[in-house]
């Protein structure tokens, strides 16, 4: 997820789901306010068909919002823009052309607020720049469009002020929406650069003190057998067939330590520190990872925070058994599948409330992710590729 | 580190965004009335409008003034300079219609929102609904009130009412879903933090395995194949100077060796050379070619990390190819320095390697990787083993600062 694109949804995925609700609102409101203002000009339309497919396709423009913000697609690409703002002002067309020469009022129609409504409603998903430009050019065409209708409209003032009605929601709306994605987005970049030094002032910080522990966990290894052992030969003690067993019998448990520690990948110990941070009382879960291939090793560093806080809040949550839980990765087709089954106790409160968001994080982060609740056992498949 | 803002700055930053967005919701309806109120005085120059438009001009100079410096006091300031401005605008526009106008014709409607969209100070949704509903009802009292002395009809404003409610309705959508996701932010910090420590971890612990394996693992291995007696003297020194290393100092706290200490300088300074000539002392005749300062343009800890890696495959070459002559080639492109080891043995298939993967997964391939390096291995038996090893070199400027 280290895109260049200065969206919201590819900045902070988290802040972008939670604007999901504004896209189900859009799909309810924007053609209901639609249908509403339709009937309400009833008297002034001409051609019936034109007015309902006006409203037929402004709500095919609502769905394909919807159905693109959705976090199972993310992210969502310029196409989505360019065709909900296309098809809103094809809706806006049409609406004009059916009551081309007797629409009284422009202030009544409702092509122009819709089409800023959608356009709010994809601040999250799409950068500042192509908001704006969106709006403005769908702005343009609303100007054009209103001074060729303006001899149908009975107030008698000049074009331009038709102009100004047709566009002032439509361009108010857009260019809000690029204002809040450009603070937000801003201020996401600020915030990287200081967690950047941060992280880099915790890595010299840190390194010296993690070094002096990894230093002292080998040297607690090498204390248990090799220091003596050589220890003993370098006071002079002679070499025989038994000292050559005994070199080779050390030789291969430091082997087998060694070759154990080089096969761990980080998804196990991140399962094994959890489960010791949570459930003390019993034992680790020996093979509840199958990674015989060590593709958890491919994982971004971004995949690899998302799956550790799924993890971690799972090995939290009071519900969950850690003895019923097995990971599998395994390679499909050049791309990395995982599978993870679950056991969760409690009903569906808790898929909804404590890892929902964990599991929404997933989600974006793995945009295939599938999940399948089949109560206790909770299934959730996804994949990533090979980097 | 793309998992999104912490939870203490995440409203801060959300309140801004809002603002900026209501701000520029109110300047445009603002423009708009302007532009309106213009054309209406150019179609009808019989009428006097331009007071209307002296009148927004206050409202505009307190938005600036809410947009530059979001506080209470501009926030009601704005309100209460808008509400005046607003009056004074309907009162203008309305009394050049007497008997025509309606209090929510668009003209008057753009204003009003641009009251709604106060964009206030302080955090959190409902403090935004809480400014946006001050500014409907000031905005409504103040067009009333003007009405009422022109005798403008007073008709509801449906428009600026729904313009309002979606707004409401937005925030209030946003405000729960925020509450239901926002629990999961620390845990997703405290997660990229232990994920960054655990980075950190690893990496010491590839260059301690490979450290240990280096060592320990080859002394055994002597000892194992050593003949009955006393050890061999070299053998003893090698040991106790590498046991007195691993346990008495902290060779993992600062890998960096301070090179030119011994008043050497460039190739004969290098950790390469003196893996070279451990070999040598091995046993193994060691060719070298190419362009051997090369080596220098590696920072120090790439440089330690290719030595013994290099050390490491020499090693291997002894003990596994049936052969003792081994070609080193160094060579430096670009931004990129390579070095290559062949030997003429007996070469090995992969499933084989299995047996010993430790030597050259962590104490090569795993070490050159630790330090941004990528490592290539062509055998096939019989034909002998080329081990590929590729660094990026540090740049000139950097080279220079250190020389």
């Amino acid at each position: 997820m280290s895109s260049p694109e200065r969206s919201v949804q590819q900045r902070d995925p988290l802040a972008a789901l939670m604007s999901r609700p504004t896209a189900y609102l859009a799909v309810i409101a924007v053609p209901g306010y639609a249908a509403f203002m339709t009937w309400q000009n009833r008297d002034q339309i001409e051609n019936t068909l034109l007015a309902v497919v006006a409203v037929l396709i402004v709500l095919a423009a609502g769905v394909v919002l919807c159905i693109a913000t959705s976090p199972l697609r993310a992210p969502v690409s310029p196409r989505t823009l360019t065709a909900v703002v296309g098809l809103s002002l094809a809706a806006l067309l049409l609406s004009s052309l059916s009551m081309w020469s007797t629409d009284a009022f422009i202030r009544d129609d409702w092509g122009t607020a819709a089409t800023g409504m959608y356009i709010i409603a994809l601040a999250p998903y799409r950068p500042a720049k192509e908001l704006a430009t969106a709006g403005v050019l769908a702005a343009i065409f609303a100007g054009v469009l209103a001074i060729v209708q303006a001899d149908s409209f009975v107030t008698p003032v000049s074009p331009i002020a038709f102009v100004v009605v047709a566009v002032t929601p439509l361009l108010a709306m857009s260019l809000a929406a690029a204002a809040f994605t450009d603070v937000l987005v801003r201020s996401l970049d600020r915030w990287r650069v200081r967690a950047r030094r941060a992280f880099t002032a915790m890595t010299d910080e840190s390194g010296e003190s993690i070094a002096r522990s990894v230093q002292q966990d080998s040297v607690t290894v090498l204390n248990q057998e090799v220091v003596p052992f050589f220890t003993a030969l370098l006071d002079g003690a002679t070499v025989t067939e038994r000292t050559r067993d005994r070199a080779r019998e050390i030789s291969d448990s430091v082997r087998a330590v060694m070759v154990a520690d080089v096969d761990r990948t980080w998804l196990e110990t991140v399962i094994t520190q959890a489960s010791r941070r949570y459930h003390k009382g019993s034992a680790p879960v020996e093979g509840a990872v199958r990674d015989e291939h060590r593709l958890a090793e491919h994982m971004s560093t971004d995949e690899r925070t998302a799956v550790r806080a799924l993890v971690v809040a799972l090995h939290a949550h009071e519900s969950f058994d850690p003895q019923a839980a097995s990971i599998e990765i395994a390679d499909r087709d050049g791309m990395c599948e995982v599978v993870m089954r679950l056991r969760v106790e409690s009903t569906d409160g808790a898929l909804r409330g404590d890892l929902a968001p964990f599991i929404a994080v997933i989600r974006v982060m793995f945009s295939d992710l599938q999940l399948e609740h089949d109560h206790p056992h909770l299934t959730l498949r996804f994949s990533y590729e090979q980097r | 580190m793309s998992l999104g803002l912490p939870g203490h700055l995440a409203p801060h930053s959300e309140s801004r965004a809002f603002a900026r967005a209501s701000h520029v919701i109110a300047f445009v309806c603002l423009v708009g009335a302007a532009l309106l109120v213009t054309t209406l005085q150019q179609a009808s120059p019989g009428i006097i409008l331009w007071p209307a438009l002296v009148a927004l001009v206050p409202i505009f100079i307190v938005l600036w003034l809410v947009e530059r410096y979001r506080s209470w006091f501009f926030s009601v300031t704005y309100l209460i300079v808008g509400a005046a401005s607003l009056h004074w605008f309907v009162l203008a526009g309305t009394s050049q219609f007497p008997g025509e106008a309606t209090t929510d014709s668009f003209a008057l409607t753009l204003p009003k929102v641009a009251l709604i969209f106060v964009g206030g100070a302080g955090l959190g949704v409902w403090r935004m609904i809480a400014w946006s509903t001050a500014g409907l009802v000031a905005g409504e009292l103040a067009t009333v009130g003007a009405a009422l002395q022109t005798g403008a009809h007073i008709v509801p404003d449906i428009t600026a009412l729904g313009v309002y409610l979606i707004s409401v309705v937005l925030l209030t959508i946003l405000g729960i879903s925020r509450n239901r996701l926002k629990r999961a932010q620390p845990s997703l910090q405290r997660a990229a933090r232990d994920e960054h420590l655990s980075d950190i971890r690893h990496r010491i612990e590839v260059r301690a395995a490979a450290m240990l394996h280096d060592t320990i693992l080859n002394h055994l291995a002597a000892v194992a194949n050593a003949p009955d007696g006393e050890l061999r003297d070299d053998l003893q020194a090698r040991i106790e100077r590498d046991l007195q290393i691993l346990v008495g100092e902290e060779w993992l706290v600062d890998a960096d060796d301070s090179e030119t200490a011994e008043g050497r300088a460039g190739w004969y300074a290098s950790r390469l050379f003196r893996s070279l000539d451990e070999a040598r002392e091995l046993g193994l005749e060691v060719v070298l070619s190419g362009d051997r300062t090369a080596i220098t343009r590696l920072d120090p800890p790439r440089q330690v990390a290719v030595a013994l890696a290099v050390k490491q495959c020499l090693v291997n070459v002894l003990k596994h190819s049936g052969t003792n002559v081994a070609e080193v080639v160094v060579y430096g492109s670009g931004d990129e320095v390579s070095v290559m080891i062949i030997d003429g043995g007996k070469g090995f298939s992969e499933p084989e390697t299995s047996v010993d993967r430790l030597g050259l997964r962590q104490s090569v391939r795993k070490r050159i990787e630790s330090v941004d390096g990528t490592v290539q291995v062509w055998s096939t038996p019989g034909t002998g083993t080329s081990v590929l090893m590729r660094l990026p070199a540090r740049s000139t400027s950097a080279r220079e600062r250190t020389q």
